[in-house]
């Protein structure tokens, strides 16, 4: 399957973009700090096709 | 819970966030806003540029002012900015309406507190040199946890 990461903060450096295409194999799951949508995800959470993955690097508001 | 943004392109005007009437059966009103500041660690700052993961950090700024009035019995807003900001500019504000100044205070200290650690957002610091660069933060919690 393909799905798209978002990277924000310094994750947009160390990937060089802000969108990142990844293919994957069948049954991939999610597996650190990421959301998809307006949730943080946990690492067991089943991937769907199409879906975007967001990299949620430690935060630093205020 | 309103659909009312909290997240606002470009600095905060702290005034707009105090207009709302004092609702009657309250008699504290304690105020928190957050300012980019001139040096950081040392170095010259000129600005700071904030990113978000905008439908997360609505979310977890929403969910703020709910357990906010929760946990202390008050009416809580909350707001941060997203974009280029510079020295002075106000970042995020917090506003509490309460029966008295103990809950006012204590909401108000949590808010921010629990913003910083909650919500997705991130300080590029922009300096006099002409470098940039984001800032360590901290692991993303739940509100709840706060």
């Amino acid at each position: 399957m393909r799905i798209t990461v978002e990277c924000y903060g310094a994750s947009q450096r160390w990937c060089g973009a802000e969108l990142v295409n990844l293919d994957l194999g069948e049954a991939a799951t999610v597996a650190d700090a990421l959301a998809i949508g307006d949730e943080i995800v946990a690492g067991g959470r089943a991937l769907e096709e199409g879906e975007r993955l967001a990299l949620i690097p430690p935060v630093s508001g205020g | 819970m309103t659909t009312t943004s909290r997240l606002h392109q470009g600095a905060l005007n702290v005034a707009e966030w105090l207009a709302q009437p004092m609702p009657p059966d309250c008699g504290g009103l304690a105020v928190f806003a957050g300012t980019v500041r001139d040096v950081h660690e040392g170095r010259a700052v000129t600005g700071i540029n904030y990113h978000a993961h905008a439908a997360l950090a609505e979310r977890r700024l929403a969910e703020i002012e709910t357990e906010a009035a929760q946990r202390f019995g008050a009416q809580v807003s909350v707001a941060h900015a997203v974009g280029e900001l510079k020295v002075g500019d106000a970042s995020v504000v917090i506003v509490v309406r309460s029966g008295h100044r103990a809950e006012a205070f204590a909401a108000c200290r949590w808010a921010i507190d629990t913003l910083k650690q909650t919500v997705p957002i991130w300080k590029e610091e922009r300096y006099a040199d002409g470098a940039a660069r984001f800032l360590e933060g901290t692991p993303i919690k739940n509100v709840k946890e706060s």
